[in-house]
């Protein structure tokens, strides 16, 4: 039990880390924001309870907020995208998973349905994280190639990350 | 009211989830606006403490050309020294102290973070007003205009760069003296827009973009960026403009925040004209 905290809290530490620290300086162009730090929430273990992952996506997304200029956006979209963790993982997993502490990843839900799972949870994040950000609703589709090319890199770099830590599962 | 608990109870994952939003939306608006200091306030001093140990490491990496930059610079301000004058010629000359007043002071500043990717870019630097920074001050980099400082706390101040979507700086084109009005529109860090230049002026490509003194931030004629695109705005009877940005906003480091002193008894002047306009309107 503490070693998971343990772990977690390390998870969650390392993982702001990167994305203030690399990712926020890596300045390829104004549509390509990505923000990886959400593999957190994405990466809980099944039967986190959902309270938990909502007191976690507030934590992180007020660390989040603390380094930007403006605050509430983190918050908002990572705490939408913690509540709705929960309905796409009992849709897409069967019921003895839901109770185990196995993590969603490439491994235990193999790389098309776990990329399909990310791809959800960023979409939703960055969907409400951009359209927050601008505050205004003119230059809408400017904002939505934002979240479109972000979200792209985004799960392109979670996948690279999940090929450096997990193996893929094998076809049974 | 058991029923109630028990709803509530039931369906609590939602609550949270409501409450947890609620809140965010809350903070979002309550500092959207003009109230940002008072949470610089809350979080300057810790994430601020972060960013500076980054930059203390990543400082190094970039020392060559900064020292080059500043090489630069300080033979440039050499040569405009009194002692790098040659005295040509014979005149009599009275000083007179009183004829000269100082109108500008400069404090240098360090960026301590800065972004160039988002639709609306903040930089903040490690000056305050323990320093002399006043809010609405323009800042300043060897290269041309960074910003407008937007709030200010003790030690730190956030700057509204050129490149944000609600940033308007005031601007001539240096050749004809002609103003405009540059913007940013939030594609690409390297080009700015140049508006509200009338058709009848003369216009060309590669025409220098610069400064005016009508926003009272900027001294005269610091530059901004050089004229690349030019196209006609059939509705507004006006120039867009395009310009490529002097300022190299994505390794900004050392920058200078320039105090007008003059500002007040300009701005207070200005508005007194104003207000007479106004009065004449109404009789």
């Amino acid at each position: 039990m503490i070693i998971d905290i343990l772990n977690y809290l390390t998870r969650f530490i390392l993982l702001v880390f990167f994305q203030i620290v690399i990712i926020n300086n890596i300045d390829l162009s104004t549509y390509v924001n990505p923000y990886i730090y959400v593999v957190f929430i994405i990466g809980l273990p099944y039967n986190t309870k959902p309270w938990i992952v909502l007191v976690l996506s507030l934590l992180l997304g007020m660390t989040m907020d603390s380094f930007s200029s403006l605050p509430g956006p983190h918050i908002a979209a990572t705490v939408l995208m913690g509540y709705f963790r929960r309905f796409y993982l009992i849709f897409s997993t069967n019921k003895d998973d839901l109770s185990t502490k196995i993590e969603p990843s490439i491994s235990t839900k193999g790389p098309i349905g776990f990329l399909v799972y990310a791809l959800i949870m960023v979409f939703i994040h960055h969907f409400v994280l951009f359209y927050l950000e601008a505050f205004s609703f003119n230059q809408f589709f400017s904002t939505l190639a934002r979240v479109f090319f972000s979200t792209i890199f985004t799960i392109l770099l979670i996948g690279l990350g999940q090929l450096l830590f997990y193996r893929i599962a094998k076809k049974a | 009211m058991k029923n109630l608990i028990f709803f509530i109870y039931k369906y609590y994952v939602f609550f949270m989830f409501l409450a947890f939003e609620v809140f965010a939306l809350i903070v979002l608006f309550r500092f959207n606006n003009y109230q940002q200091a008072s949470f610089l306030n809350y979080t300057a001093s810790t994430s601020s403490s972060i960013y500076n140990a980054i930059n203390s490491t990543t400082g190094y990496f970039n020392l060559k050309t900064l020292n080059d930059s500043l090489q630069v610079e300080n033979s440039r301000l050499r040569s405009q020294l009194l002692q790098s004058y040659y005295q040509h010629g014979y005149t009599t000359t009275t000083v007179n102290d009183t004829q000269y007043k100082q109108q500008y002071v400069y404090i240098s500043a360090q960026v301590v973070n800065n972004s160039i990717s988002k639709k609306n870019n903040f930089i903040t630097i490690d000056k305050g007003s323990l320093h002399g920074v006043k809010r609405f001050d323009g800042v300043i980099c060897p290269n041309g205009v960074v910003g407008i400082v937007w709030q200010v706390t003790p030690y730190y101040s956030l700057v509204q760069s050129v490149l944000n979507s609600k940033s308007n700086t005031g601007a001539k084109i240096k050749k004809t003296g002609d103003i405009g009005t540059v913007t940013w529109d939030g594609s690409n860090a390297l080009f700015a827009q140049l508006n509200n230049v009338n058709t009848y002026v003369p216009v060309a490509i590669g025409d220098e973009v610069v400064s005016t003194t009508q926003s009272a931030s900027y001294p005269e004629e610091i530059p901004i960026g050089k004229i690349v695109n030019i196209d006609r705005n059939p509705e507004k009877n006006a120039y867009d403009i395009t310009i490529l940005v002097h300022t190299p906003f994505s390794r900004l480091k050392n920058v200078y925040v320039v105090r007008n002193l003059f500002k007040e008894s300009q701005q207070s002047a200005e508005v007194k004209v104003l207000e007479e306009e106004a009065k004449d309107h109404d009789n």
